[in-house]
């Protein structure tokens, strides 16, 4: 069940890309497609939304895949962000439906903050 | 795992030597799997972006290797496990969609592992398989099972057996 996307510029958002919780055949997910790259603070804000979607237990089996998820937008910051092709899962060896993916489809995502608005480690 | 298993590049993490050399490995593999199969002219690999966007390298194995076929809409992504976070003997594999967007979508083989002496030609038969039939075909038991890989086959691939 994918977010709707926001309306953007002439439809054709630079800048696009979605992360989801994987969960047996359905999933949750967070989606953006926007004229700006997102930044490093909007990827976590992305990724709190993402876990408040989850119930209880979803959100504990995933806990290790979310902070590794949450490692990597940190990580892709300080490394100028993650760029289109950008495709990445992150869950347990034997439970391949319990698990976090990251995709980066179009432009950026993950881009530093500005200098006032970076987030706290 | 058997006790005859040994882990590859067990410190691919830490040592970019060891990545190396285990990306290396996965993509000679590939390679040799591709041209068996006379496919090798099909396929481009990779096709998943493994740096940051400064050009440094990621190199935390998520994927390790990537390959394409685009008049077929595949690709396959291998992700491979830290040995001191994971279970040697843990291996899975998925096949999905990656994306909402039809004119985007790919049917994509997923594998993850640590890579050991045992799992990898377990992900060779994987792989060999999706290039040759687009599906994966599970035998256990001496019972066939076959898939035709909608989205989200997937099942642990331990269940093959030679």
């Amino acid at each position: 069940m994918a977010d709707e996307l926001p309306n953007v510029a002439n439809g054709q958002p630079l800048h696009r890309g979605r992360i989801q919780a994987q969960n047996d055949g359905t999933e949750k997910s967070v989606s953006w497609a926007k004229s700006e790259a997102p930044t490093v603070s909007e990827m976590l804000k992305m990724v709190d939304d993402l876990e408040a979607k989850l119930t209880a237990r979803e959100r504990q089996e995933r806990a290790s895949g979310l902070e590794k998820l949450r490692a990597y937008i940190r990580s892709a910051g300080r490394k100028g962000g993650a760029p289109a092709g950008v495709s990445k899962s992150w869950g347990k060896p034997g439970q391949r439906s319990i698990r976090i993916d990251l995709e980066v489809k179009k432009g950026l995502a993950c881009v530093p903050d500005p200098p006032d608005q970076s987030p706290e480690e | 795992m058997t006790d005859m298993a040994r882990v590859l590049f067990p410190n691919f993490l830490s040592d970019v030597s060891e990545y190396e050399q285990a990306e290396r490995l996965w993509h000679d593999n590939w390679r040799e799997l591709v041209r068996t199969a006379g496919e090798e002219r099909r396929w481009r690999e990779p096709y998943i972006s493994t740096h940051f966007a400064d050009g440094t390298p990621c190199r935390d194995g998520n994927p390790i290797f990537s390959a394409f076929r685009e008049d077929a809409g595949i690709g396959v992504r291998v992700i491979q496990f830290d040995p001191a976070e994971e279970p040697a003997s843990g291996m899975s594999f998925w096949v999905d969609t990656t994306d909402s967007d039809a004119q985007d979508r790919i049917r994509e083989l997923v594998i993850t592992c640590v890579l050991t002496t045992e799992n990898l030609p377990d992900a060779r038969d994987l792989m060999y398989q999706w290039i040759t039939r687009g599906e994966i075909e599970l035998v256990q038991e001496r019972t066939t099972k076959r898939f035709i890989a909608p989205a989200h086959q997937s099942g642990p691939a331990k269940v093959l057996v030679a």
